[in-house]
């Protein structure tokens, strides 16, 4: 399921990336995945880290063109995520907060990094536009990729970590 | 052994991190092997059926270019008689190259990125069509970024919108027959910035800008946009530049890849 669930993520990045790049919407799909997947990792957590770094790589090569940027930060994520669940319960309204600060989290590494790095100014106004843009529609496609996940979980007796 | 773990992630994230920082700051392209290629045809397959909800633009848009066509066919003419003038003097002169040599390959866009920080779009040509880093793109005819990142079925745009400017460009302003070189090498807030512009001449507004073919990447004659400005630098001293692109960075649809043809 999560190998699937990956691969569906991919393609709608692709298309989503195709059809809003004139919008102010900012679609983070592949992101957003790896953090409600986190669960149904069960107790594998090396395996989940190993799997945010891999997806990250390959999002680097494909889309952004920034080698081991993305893998870096979707780890650094990764691993928050695993701190966040272990500490508070997986339900619905912790999985939207942990997405929002995750969102703002993961935003603020890579504006930190391209600013260290010289590649963009250091100029605050950016960052909380590259937030605004990527919140909405992840929060949305998070929340219907939870309620799949959980149904689907459900139906086929799929083990999840709450 | 858990404290060894955290080290070794630790040890990861920097090594990544730094490798990461030295390649986006000196812009270093990689082989992408297969993998890049293989993720964009599954996704490109996996997508096609949108590709009949977009037949509406593509009516509008083929009204559109036929009527472009008609009017090109008037220039292609006009076009053909100076190649053969320009081959001949060619001949007479015993010059090889010039600068304006170029090749087109056209291409469609596939993807674009919206990493935010990264303005850059993926199109459908790479080595196998005769695409190399660092070629000319055009959009609607004007100049709009470099390749990089080819691989043998894609490649990547280097939009100048980009955060980081691809690269410094040798330009020239046009205006009342006259020809002033400068160098744009920046783009905020939707106007690019020219530096190294004389400050003896008064450069009138709406002149226009467009490439010198001085250097290795870029023909001569491509064409860039307007100027809207003159302003001088944080310093009072030098004359900046200030340039409106003359095509729109938001709708990129098909991109013409200039080939520098040298013989």
């Amino acid at each position: 399921m999560i190998i699937t669930v990956t691969i569906i993520s991919f393609i709608l990045e692709f298309i989503l990336n195709k059809t809003l790049y004139n919008s102010f919407l900012s679609p983070l799909i592949i992101f957003t995945t790896l953090i409600i997947l986190e669960p149904y990792f069960k107790k594998h957590k090396n395996r989940y880290l190993i799997y945010t770094f891999t997806i990250g790589l390959i999002y680097d090569i494909v889309y952004t063109g920034t080698y081991l940027m993305n893998a870096s930060m979707f780890l650094i994520i990764g691993i928050f995520v695993r701190l966040i669940n272990k500490n508070t319960p997986n339900n619905f309204l912790i999985t939207i907060i942990e997405l929002i600060i995750l969102i703002c989290t993961y935003r603020f590494l890579c504006f930190i990094f391209l600013s260290i790095i010289g590649f963009i100014k250091f100029n605050l106004s950016i960052y909380f536009e590259s937030v605004y843009t990527s919140i909405i529609l992840n929060l949305i496609y998070g929340i219907l990729l939870y309620f799949i996940l959980y149904f689907i979980s459900k139906k086929f007796n799929i083990k999840r970590i709450n | 052994m858990k404290k060894n773990k955290h080290i070794f992630l630790l040890a990861i994230l920097l090594i990544s991190l730094t490798i990461s920082g030295i390649i986006i700051s000196n812009n270093i392209n990689l082989p992408n092997l297969f993998i890049k290629d293989g993720v964009l045809l599954i996704d490109r397959v996996a997508s096609y059926p949108l590709s009949f909800m977009e037949n509406n633009d593509l009516k509008q848009e083929n009204e559109k270019l036929t009527k472009e066509i008609e009017q090109l066919r008037e220039y292609q003419y006009e076009n053909e008689e100076l190649n053969q003038e320009i081959k001949k003097l060619k001949e007479t002169l015993d010059i090889n190259n010039l600068l304006s040599d170029k090749q087109y390959i056209n291409a469609s866009t596939i993807n674009r990125n919206l990493g935010y920080w990264l303005e850059k779009l993926t199109i459908d040509k790479g080595t196998n069509d005769g695409i190399e880093n660092n070629m000319a793109v055009l959009s609607n005819g004007v100049l709009v970024g470099i390749t990089s990142n080819v691989s043998p079925l894609n490649s990547d745009v280097l939009l100048f919108s980009n955060a980081k400017f691809p690269m410094n460009v040798s330009v020239k302003i046009i205006f009342d027959d006259q020809e002033i070189y400068g160098i744009l090498n920046s783009y905020n807030d939707n106007l690019y910035s020219i530096i190294g512009v004389v400050d003896n001449v008064t450069i009138p507004p709406q002149a226009k800008v467009m490439t010198t073919g001085l250097g290795n990447i870029f023909p001569s004659g491509l064409f860039i946009g307007y100027v809207k400005e003159v302003v001088t630098d944080n310093f009072d001293l030098a004359p900046l530049v200030k340039v409106t692109p003359a095509t729109s960075f938001d709708n990129i649809s098909y991109v013409t890849v200039i080939k520098r043809e040298e013989k």
